[in-house]
């Protein structure tokens, strides 16, 4: 029952990112890099402050579509493990064509996801969706069906009903399973949605990732890298933390059921 | 009269598998009367825990009939009357100890307040007191089992069915739960149906011990054992049970070879 404490790996993986930090702003001013091919971390740093209202007003339709479409991907792969879970079937079935949808570049379908649906909101939490919705099916169904035949029947001599099967034991047991592909899906979310802004869109920090580099602005550029890794990062640390209070037996690996 | 504990006439068990068929139970007929100990030895693989599983209604027999409780074992399972226990203590690790011991009475849908005031009755009687609110990680292989026993307990079982549940863990803890076991059975008196592969431990516990040979299994030789109750753990020391002991091996040899 250890509470949540910063420990030793998150002092070396800010140690880690110190070094690289530092490492670049030595090597673009003992270089004398150009602005333009690379800005030092200082320079990127005085972007975000001059930038920051610009910044932050399109960080927010990103961070709004990276999260709908965290959920709504995360949602339905829940809910489909559960249907391939209840139902071999249906897994057999439907899981080939879950796996051609995996295929299809995104960067291709993005376009028409635009025709479909408009260059509002929809779009793009529909690719956030899809880019979500993959590990977590995979995921999902490993977790609901990690139990073994002993808890099974255990369950049977106690006349538990699917349904408190699924409740009690098979989702509890897939938690572990499901935040691993939640942290992947935190961060590529916000990638998807990005991506996403690159095409008729007029705000986002993709809309603004693809006017910089027109304007030439590379500063602004960088410090939207910069933003948008936050915003990447921020949710990574939502769905740790969720982790951290859900599944407090995360560590007590020997007493699997 | 009082229908047997579980009773099984002419039992035979074949499993289907790829190559062809093998025969796991062949011709078993033994009834348990109600609050009775008996053992089941045999060497391994002889069908010992098939036997079980045709109690739990876990498994249904290919020919010959199952009675539990003088019902079938669907209907005695749907009516909760026997709960089983298995080496593997299977708790669920988010769940503590009482949350653990609770789960059999939240399945058949008791109200909240029954449900603590029986999980703690049943702590208490395996000794667990003071671990209400650990987790499995934190408990040492005995007290899990504890836990699994104190699980089973909770819905007044008139039958346990237990497959070698104290196989895992060191001489010591075996030598205490078995103490321990005896002294719940005594105070619930559920018939109890044991598989094990310890003869000492089968001499010590049973009214009878059933030594089943090797596969297909059927009955090889039936042991009473006549040891005084209550029994205390220096009986395991006496000449009686050292002459039982010797007796239910040369069983098992015989039962190994035929």
């Amino acid at each position: 029952m250890r509470r949540w404490r910063p420990g030793l790996p998150w002092l070396l993986a800010l140690a880690g990112v110190t070094v690289l930090l530092l490492a670049w702003e030595a090597a673009v001013r003992a270089l004398k890099v150009p602005l333009y091919i690379l800005p030092a971390p200082t320079d990127i740093w005085r972007q975000l402050g001059r930038d920051w209202p610009l910044l932050l007003r399109h960080a927010r339709p990103t961070a709004i579509e990276a999260a709908g479409g965290f959920a709504i991907g995360n949602g339905v792969a829940i809910a489909l493990a559960v249907a391939f879970v209840h139902s071999p079937p249906l897994e057999r079935t439907l899981f080939p064509v879950a796996i051609a949808l995996r295929t299809i570049p995104l960067v291709a379908i993005t376009p028409l996801l635009v025709v479909w649906l408009g260059n509002g909101y929809a779009p793009k939490i529909a690719i956030a969706a899809l880019i979500s919705f993959f590990p977590t099916l995979v995921n999902m169904v490993r977790g609901l069906s990690a139990l073994d035949r002993r808890a099974l029947d255990l369950l049977r001599t106690y006349s538990a009903t699917w349904w408190q099967v699924l409740v009690k034991v098979r989702l509890p047991a897939s938690l572990p399973y499901l935040f691993a592909s939640l942290k992947i899906s935190a961060t590529s979310a916000v990638l998807g949605a990005v991506v996403a802004e690159w095409i008729g869109s007029d705000r986002g920090l993709g809309y603004l990732v693809v006017a910089s580099t027109f304007e030439f602005r590379i500063a602004r550029l960088w410090a939207t890298i910069a933003v948008s890794t936050a915003v990447a990062l921020l949710g990574f640390l939502v769905v740790v933390v969720a982790e951290r209070l859900l599944v407090p037996w995360r560590d007590d690996v020997s007493t699997q059921p | 009269m009082t229908p047997p504990a579980v009773e099984f006439a002419s039992c035979g068990v074949t499993f289907r598998s790829g190559a062809g068929t093998v025969e796991a139970l062949h011709d078993v007929s033994l009834a348990v009367a109600p609050g009775e100990f008996v053992s089941l030895i045999g060497p391994s693989g002889c069908g010992k825990s098939t036997l079980l599983r045709l109690a739990a209604d876990v498994l249904s027999p290919t020919s010959g009939t199952v009675r539990v409780l003088g019902d079938t074992p669907t209907a005695a399972r749907r009516a909760r009357r026997f709960s089983m226990v298995f080496q593997d203590p299977a708790l669920l690790p988010w769940r503590t100890v009482q949350q653990n011991v609770e789960l059999p009475l939240e399945l058949a849908g008791r109200p909240r307040a029954v449900r603590r005031t029986r999980a703690a009755e049943t702590i208490e009687l395996v000794g667990l007191a003071g671990f209400e609110r650990a987790r499995p990680a934190q408990l040492s292989g005995g007290m899990r089992q504890r836990t699994a026993i104190a699980r089973a307990l909770t819905l007044e079982p008139s039958l346990l069915l237990m497959d070698e549940p104290f196989a895992a863990v060191d001489e010591i803890t075996r030598d205490r739960l078995n103490v321990e076991l005896l002294r719940i059975w005594e105070r619930t008196r559920a018939a109890i149906l044991f598989v094990t592969h310890s003869i000492e431990e089968a001499v010590y516990l049973s009214d009878r011990i059933v030594v089943l040979s090797r596969r297909p299994g059927r009955i090889s030789a039936e042991l009473h054992i006549d040891l005084p109750r209550p029994r205390g753990l220096e009986v395991k020391r006496t000449q009686a049970a050292f002459e039982l002991t010797s007796r239910a091996r040369v069983a098992l040899e015989r039962a190994s070879e035929a």
